[in-house]
């Protein structure tokens, strides 16, 4: 929607207001917040790091290699966004994976 | 000399193989849909055994030791395994039609008749799910029905957790469920008989015990020994000690140890009970440092400390005799630490990736 373009200050002003809040700034005046890692938006629907980065903001507290995690996530559904979920609906996704670090290429094609 | 009398004359001179030795087997639940055993002599895979559900997330053993439970998540699903044939002996499913049921933690009667759990329930309605309340229920293991449940007590409302503590008096007439309080239950009515505040006048700012999920085979029956943690009320320290319970007296004893890690594992003894080994973790994320802690339990004293590099996410376990440490989980190998010096001696690749508790059975 960049067809329209703001032609008074009010327009402008929503126009700033908008572009606030999809940045990723975090102004001095907001207090005293706590630091926080920011993480990409969509990158799970719960919101809790674990494939991309971990409770620090970081990846040194994520399994090595990733594919160790692989199970926990699938089976209880901990991070559905990231995997299938093993309960409801692909319960069938890894049966030809036993060891995730080396069969991952086993692991089956998914079209939600 | 025949072979008997060689034999005789070995055990005179006192050759004979020391009482204590490593010869139990190890099991455990492992991607997608089977059980690993280990035999702990040489430390290879010695068989798997399938099973018919899915993945297990649980294994416990029923009192008389003789079967192994497995429970795995997907349609709630028991099975009973004979350890001596390795065969399913006996099975059941709880979910049915739109429920399914999400249980935390299991612990059998000592007559090994009916499973007590606390669980909640997920309802497939025709445009949604509808979660319920957390609830105890009492599983009877013939039927493979749940016959009872009840409403757990308002204060303890979404505070239950994954897993949780739970033990019978030896008698069975009592439940011991260790949270932020222990409390203990009329087994039969499921009923709250008794509370024993934590953070009452017993060890100042007491917050949790933490006792293991009943995995010991050494384990004397009643008596249970975990650790817990306190936070005193004037200038906020944490200290972290050993909480003992004897089950039939109702009777507790609390010793501290000292101050508070980030996070401390469950509580390993040996054989003879004298000695205990403990996973603290030091640090979160990229500074985290994973080591062993060594117990004296007769003095409740820490020993030893080793560091060692753990991974990112691991169970532990202690060896039938006590002298190898394991760690395992998330991924597909078991590591192996020789528990005098608390250095790693081997690692196992199992070959799939491992999903539940481990149970270590000594062998006969």
């Amino acid at each position: 929607m960049n067809h329209l373009k703001a032609v008074n200050q009010k327009a402008r002003r929503i126009e700033d207001s908008l572009a606030a809040t999809d940045g990723d700034f975090v102004a001095l005046q907001q207090g005293n917040a706590a630091q926080r890692p920011h993480y990409p938006m969509g990158c799970s629907i719960v919101f809790s790091p674990g494939w991309e980065v971990d409770s620090a903001g970081g990846t040194a507290g994520l399994c090595q290699p990733v594919e160790r995690d692989l199970y926990d996530c699938y089976i209880s559904c901990y991070w559905p966004a990231q995997v299938p979920d093993h309960l409801n609906n692909y319960p069938d996704w890894t049966a030809k994976c036993a060891a995730a670090t080396k069969d991952w290429r086993n692991i089956d094609l998914v079209f939600p | 000399m025949d072979r008997r009398q060689f034999v005789g004359a070995l055990l005179a001179t006192g050759a004979a193989a020391p009482a204590a030795a490593r010869n139990g087997f190890l099991y455990v639940g492992a991607w997608q849909k089977q059980v690993i055993v280990i035999d702990e002599t040489n430390l290879r895979v010695a068989g798997n055994i399938a099973l018919q559900y899915d993945v297990p997330r649980t294994l416990a053993l029923t009192p008389d030791k003789k079967q192994l439970i497995v429970f795995s998540m997907k349609d709630c699903g028991f099975e009973f395994i004979d350890l001596a044939t390795r065969k399913i002996e006996h099975s059941f499913v709880l979910n049915s039609g739109g429920k399914r049921y999400r249980p935390n933690g299991i612990e059998l009667t000592p007559d090994g008749k009916k499973i007590y759990t606390t669980f909640y329930m997920v309802e497939q309605k025709i445009d949604r799910f509808e979660v319920g309340k957390t609830k105890w229920g009492i599983i009877d293991v013939a039927s493979g029905k749940l016959e009872k449940e009840e409403d757990v007590p308002k204060e303890m409302e979404g505070r239950m957790g994954r897993g949780g503590g739970m033990r019978f008096s030896p008698d069975g007439k009592f439940l011991y469920s260790f949270r932020d309080n222990v409390y203990i239950y009329d087994a039969a009515t499921l009923k709250e008989v008794d509370k024993i505040e934590l953070s009452k006048p017993l060890f100042p700012g007491v917050e949790r015990v933490m006792v293991g999920p009943g995995e010991d085979p050494h384990e004397p029956e009643g008596m249970v020994l975990g650790f817990f943690n306190s936070t005193d009320p004037i200038v906020h320290r944490s200290t972290f000690g050993f909480a003992q319970f004897d089950l039939a007296k109702r009777t507790f004893e609390f010793t501290p140890v000292g101050p508070s890690t980030t996070g401390i594992m469950g509580l390993h003894l040996t054989p003879d009970r004298k000695t205990g080994y403990t996973v603290a973790f030091n640090g979160q994320g990229a500074n985290r440092r994973c080591e062993f802690w060594t117990f004296d339990i007769g003095s409740k004293q820490l020993v030893k400390k080793q560091e060692f590099d753990g991974r990112s996410r691991f169970d532990f376990s202690i060896s039938s005799d006590g002298k190898t440490l394991y760690i395992f989980g998330a991924g597909n190998t078991l590591e192996a630490y020789d528990a005098a010096t608390l250095r790693m001696t081997k690692e196992l690749d199992v070959n799939a990736d491992m999903t539940s508790n481990m149970l270590v059975r000594p062998g006969a």
